[in-house]
């Protein structure tokens, strides 16, 4: 390894570890510490999969599992877009003052985001026990599913922390836009419950990243489709960043 | 300690100063479409105009210069914050700044997680960080307040835990950003051997201050800074004349 890359490797680490000392911070003194997290999103799925499950005429025991996996992820994936536009812009004082990295800045966020998703995720370990499964080597395809999640968070919070420096409409106009996109993405029904349209779904890059992880660990048949096209989203997007970051890496001190 | 060496060639800088507007879509979109005013609220600054200059192993260098001259604007550039627009800049070397002392603290975290707050964010370890513990506890003589909140730190109490910090790393180039008024004289008498210490082991250093004793004890070239341009090098005595008695009599 060149001493560059080994320094841009160690830096990473370091700021991977600011980021669990963030979330420390936030749930300092509190009683649960980050298991409020866990606590919260129990809750959330409770209500959500009684209320769904009887809207929809739905069986609990298969409609629970599926509503939590997918309400973990999509935590995921909100929290890091809606946060992106803003990543660069609140954390001006480092950018100015010390010479950064700025995408160990994002990198900060993104490892923040999934530790944060971890602490959800505990969870599912409950609702394993009330709602045995069937534990398949399958389940491991969740993996590269969680890591093409992450990969596409960081590119696209790169990208986005870019664009929200420069243009201060796309935060609002982002925050905007993920309450809708929630309710029009497969995570509170199903997407065979959509009756005309369903092609429709194939254009949403949150469905396939949540079905990547999802459908390994719930009963049923990996959707190896959208675990193929995450990947190449995932890829595609962290190649569009890399040039992003070349192109403005600059000038962004000049926006904030 | 390495031999470090810093070369401009004619360096200027010129920087995009966002007004209000700038920022916002909507009047881009609309001026696109001709509607609307055309300005869009970019205006663009000369931090520094055409610098050439070299600093060698060994320098110890002072900017001079009022508020806006461009001493902090190039101590930046030398950083790597800001990018020449125009000409060249050369340097080797490793670099630490201390431009802005609260190195993102966490306000609820005690003293000594910002320990290793901080270290992260210089690039220690965290095996790197404990040894350096005692050395900041000795320094900052914070003593039980180390396990408390930064929160119910006074602000004298702050700038010692931050600047044991924020000297913590040895680096080739040094460079800081008026440091002075620093807690109480004892203090002040403390951290200028500190640095006086960090700068034994560096090979560049370079202060950019109002306070002509500062200068003096620290500096031995002075470059005197007038609306971005270099108006003076030279020996720092003589460039605090020089700066008395052309610069600051408007």
């Amino acid at each position: 390894m060149t001493p560059d890359r080994s320094i841009a490797l160690r830096s990473a680490m370091l700021w991977s570890r600011l980021a669990w000392f963030e979330i420390l911070s936030k749930y300092r003194k509190t009683f649960l510490g980050p298991f409020w997290l866990t606590l919260s999103m129990g809750i959330t799925i409770g209500f959500l999969g009684v209320f769904y499950s009887n809207i929809l005429g739905q069986d609990l025991k298969t409609f629970i599992p599926y509503l939590a996996v997918g309400l973990v992820v999509w935590g995921f994936l909100s929290s890091m877009v809606q946060e992106a536009p803003q990543v660069f812009t609140s954390n001006r004082h480092i950018i100015l003052n010390m010479p950064v990295r700025v995408e160990n800045i994002v990198l900060r966020m993104a490892v923040r985001t999934f530790f944060v998703m971890l602490h959800n995720a505990v969870i599912l370990l409950p609702i394993g026990v009330f709602f045995p499964f069937e534990v398949r080597p399958a389940m491991l395809l969740a993996f590269p599913g969680l890591f093409f999640a992450l990969l596409f968070c960081y590119s696209l919070a790169l990208i986005f922390g870019l664009a929200g420096a420069r243009f201060r409409d796309v935060g609002p106009t982002v925050s905007a836009l993920m309450g809708m996109l929630f309710l029009v993405t497969p995570i509170i029904w199903y997407p065979s419950q959509m009756q005309n349209i369903q092609f429709l779904i194939e254009f949403n890059p949150f469905y396939h990243l949540i079905e990547a992880v999802r459908s390994p660990l719930i009963p049923g048949d990996v959707n190896v489709r959208s675990l193929g096209i995450s990947g190449l989203m995932a890829i595609a997007l962290f190649l569009a960043s890399l040039s992003a970051l070349r192109r403005y890496r600059h000038r962004l001190v000049f926006w904030i | 300690m390495r031999m470090a060496d810093i070369e401009l060639r004619s360096v200027s800088l010129t920087y995009p100063l966002f007004e209000g507007s700038a920022f916002s879509m909507r009047r881009r979109l609309m001026s696109m479409f001709g509607v609307g005013r055309r300005e869009l609220g970019v205006s663009f600054v000369e931090g520094l105009k055409d610098i050439s200059l070299e600093i060698e192993h060994g320098s110890r260098l002072g900017l001079i210069g009022r508020n806006g001259a461009g001493k902090s604007t190039f101590l930046r550039l030398l950083a790597g914050i800001y990018q020449p627009s125009q000409g060249q800049m050369l340097l080797n070397g490793s670099v630490t700044t201390l431009f802005d002392l609260s190195l993102g603290m966490d306000e609820e975290a005690s003293g000594y997680e910002n320990m290793y707050i901080a270290g992260a964010l210089l690039g220690f370890s965290r095996s790197e960080m404990l040894e350096h513990v005692k050395e900041i506890e000795e320094f900052s003589e914070l003593g039980v307040a180390l396990s408390r909140s930064v929160k119910t730190y006074s602000a004298g109490m702050r700038v010692r835990l931050a600047f044991a910090l924020a000297t913590l790393k040895h680096s080739d180039i040094i460079l800081v950003d008026e440091i002075v008024g620093v807690g109480d004289t004892a203090f002040l008498h403390k951290a200028k051997m500190r640095v006086q210490k960090m700068m034994e082991r560096s090979s560049i250093f370079c202060l950019a201050s109002h306070a002509e004793f500062m200068l003096t004890d620290f500096c031995e070239r002075g470059l005197v800074f007038d609306r971005g341009m270099v108006v003076y090098d030279g020996p720092v005595e003589e460039a605090i004349c020089f700066y008395n008695e052309e610069i600051n009599v408007a």
